[in-house]
C-alpha cells in the first residue's frame, strides 16, 4: 500500500498508510491539490498527536476486522467500549481535548466519534461544578438564569451525582 | 484550559449526543455554549428512536410533530402519547432514556366474548385516549390478552406490562385474584403471577395512574434485540367467578421501573 508522507508542526515526518491518510478529509484535500510524492505539511498537528492518531486508527481497523463490520456503518456500542477500554485510562482530560481538536481539524470522522464518546463518558452524572471544571468554563449564568434552567429541568437533577 | 471555546460547537454537540437526555438537560446549566450545543436537532435526533419518523407518520398530528424542533418533539412524545396504528395503539417515550412505550387499546386486545353484547359493550369515555373502551356487563370467563411484536420495542430493555382499567361503582368479583401471564410465542419462557384488580384496600400492584385510570402489573419481560421475529403475549384471566363492572382502556408496555 502506498505511503503518504506528512510533516508535523515540530518538524517530525511520518509515513502514513494510504487508507489512514484518505480517512482525513484535510489530508485528502491536500493530496487532490498536490502530487502524492510531496510531503504534506500539518502545521496544526504535533508529533505526539500524530503518534496517538496512528495508534487509534490501527485499533479501529483491528476492531473492524474482529467485528466484521465497518464502524461508520453500524456504530455499535461494542466498538466504542473496546476503544474506551484500550485508551481511556492513559489519556488526561487536556490531552483528550487536544486530540479531539486535532482529529476534528484533520476531519477523521471515525476517530472523532470514538474520542467524543470518551469525553461523553467523563461527563455522565457529574455535578454541574465538575462539568465546569472539565470543560474549563466560567460560571457564565446569573444566579437567576441558573435557577430558572434548573427549575425547567428539575427532573434531571434528581438522583445521584458525582463530585470530582 | 478553555476547552469549550477551542472545540467547534458541532463537536460539543457530538459529545453531548453520546450522553443521555438527562445529561443533555443538565449540561444546559453548565454554560450557555453547552446549552446551545445540547439543544441542537443533531443531539435530540440521536435520543429519539431510530424509526421515529415512520412511527410519527402514522399519527393524525404528524405534520405538526414534524415541524417541531427535535428536542420539543422528544418532550412532546414523553408527555403526550400519540395515537397510531389506525387508532389501535398509542405511542410515547420514556423521558430519562428515550425508550418506547406503547398502549394497545381495548379494540386491539383479544377479549374473550368481547363481541357478545350480553357480556361486553363498547363505549366512549371522554378521559380515554382511545375512541372506545370495553365495559364488562357480566361474565364468568374473563380472558384479556395483548400480543406485542418485540421488533417494535427498544432493544436491551426490561419491559413491564400493565392492564389499564377502571372499576365501576357496581363492580363485583374483583376482590379475588386473577392469573396474569407473560409468554413468548417462540420460546417456552412463561411467567405467571396472581393479581387483584380491586384497589381497595391499597395494594402494591394496583395503583392509580393519575390520568383517571388504574393499572395493575401483569408481569415483566426482557427484549434483547428488536429484530427477532417474536411476539410477547400479556394476559389476565379468571374463569371461576362471575364478574361485572370492569372498564378496560388497554394494556400498556413500558420500561420497568417507571
Amino acid at each position: 500500500m502506498k505511503k503518504i508522507s506528512v510533516r508535523t508542526s515540530d518538524g517530525q515526518e511520518f509515513e502514513l498508510e494510504e487508507n489512514l491518510a484518505m480517512e482525513s478529509a484535510t489530508i485528502k484535500t491536500s493530496l487532490d491539490a498536490f502530487s502524492r510524492d510531496d510531503i504534506i505539511l500539518l502545521p496544526n498537528v504535533n508529533s505526539w498527536e500524530m503518534v496517538k492518531i496512528i495508534e487509534f486508527f490501527t485499533k479501529v481497523q483491528e476492531l473492524e476486522t474482529k467485528f466484521g463490520v465497518k464502524f461508520m456503518e453500524k456504530k455499535e456500542g461494542r466498538f466504542l467500549e473496546a476503544f474506551q477500554a484500550e485508551f481511556d485510562k492513559d489519556l488526561s482530560d487536556d490531552n483528550l481535548y487536544c486530540l479531539l481538536w486535532t482529529v476534528d481539524y484533520l476531519g477523521i470522522e471515525v476517530l472523532l466519534e470514538n474520542l467524543c464518546h470518551l469525553m461523553a463518558e467523563r461527563t455522565k452524572n457529574k455535578t454541574v461544578e465538575s462539568c465546569r471544571n472539565l470543560f474549563g468554563v466560567q460560571h457564565d449564568y446569573t444566579p437567576e438564569e441558573e435557577a430558572e434552567i434548573r427549575e425547567d429541568y428539575s427532573w434531571a437533577f434528581e438522583g445521584p451525582e458525582i463530585e470530582e | 484550559m478553555d476547552m469549550i471555546n477551542m472545540l467547534p460547537v458541532e463537536c460539543i454537540s457530538l459529545i453531548i449526543s453520546f450522553t443521555s437526555p438527562r445529561d443533555a438537560c443538565r449540561s444546559s446549566v453548565v454554560s450557555p455554549v453547552l446549552r446551545i450545543a445540547g439543544d441542537s436537532d443533531f443531539v435530540w435526533e440521536r435520543f429519539l428512536p431510530q424509526d421515529y419518523e415512520q412511527i410519527i407518520s402514522q399519527s393524525p398530528s404528524s405534520s405538526s410533530l414534524n415541524s417541531m424542533s427535535k428536542k420539543n418533539l422528544y418532550f412532546r412524545l414523553c408527555s403526550h402519547p400519540i395515537i397510531i396504528s389506525n387508532g389501535n395503539m398509542s405511542f410515547a417515550l420514556e423521558k430519562q432514556s428515550g425508550k418506547k412505550c406503547y398502549m394497545v387499546c381495548a379494540r386491539g386486545l383479544t377479549i374473550a366474548w368481547g363481541d357478545t353484547p350480553a357480556y361486553w359493550h363498547w363505549i366512549t369515555l371522554p378521559h380515554s385516549r382511545f375512541a372506545e373502551v370495553a365495559e364488562l356487563k357480566l361474565v364468568w370467563w374473563l380472558d384479556i390478552k395483548a400480543c406485542i411484536e418485540t421488533k417494535d420495542l427498544s432493544p436491551g430493555t426490561t419491559y413491564a406490562a400493565y392492564l389499564v382499567y377502571q372499576l365501576s361503582q357496581h363492580r363485583y368479583g374483583f376482590e379475588s385474584p386473577l392469573v396474569s401471564r407473560i409468554s413468548y410465542q417462540q420460546s417456552d419462557v412463561v411467567t405467571v403471577h396472581s393479581v387483584i384488580l380491586d384497589p381497595r384496600p391499597p395494594r402494591p400492584r394496583a395503583r392509580d395512574r393519575g390520568d383517571g385510570w388504574i393499572e395493575v402489573e401483569i408481569g415483566e419481560f426482557f427484549v434483547e434485540q428488536g429484530d427477532d421475529d417474536d411476539v410477547v403475549e400479556c394476559s389476565v384471566k379468571e374463569v371461576s367467578n362471575s364478574k361485572r363492572g370492569l372498564i378496560v382502556e388497554g394494556i400498556e408496555v413500558r420500561p420497568k421501573g417507571i
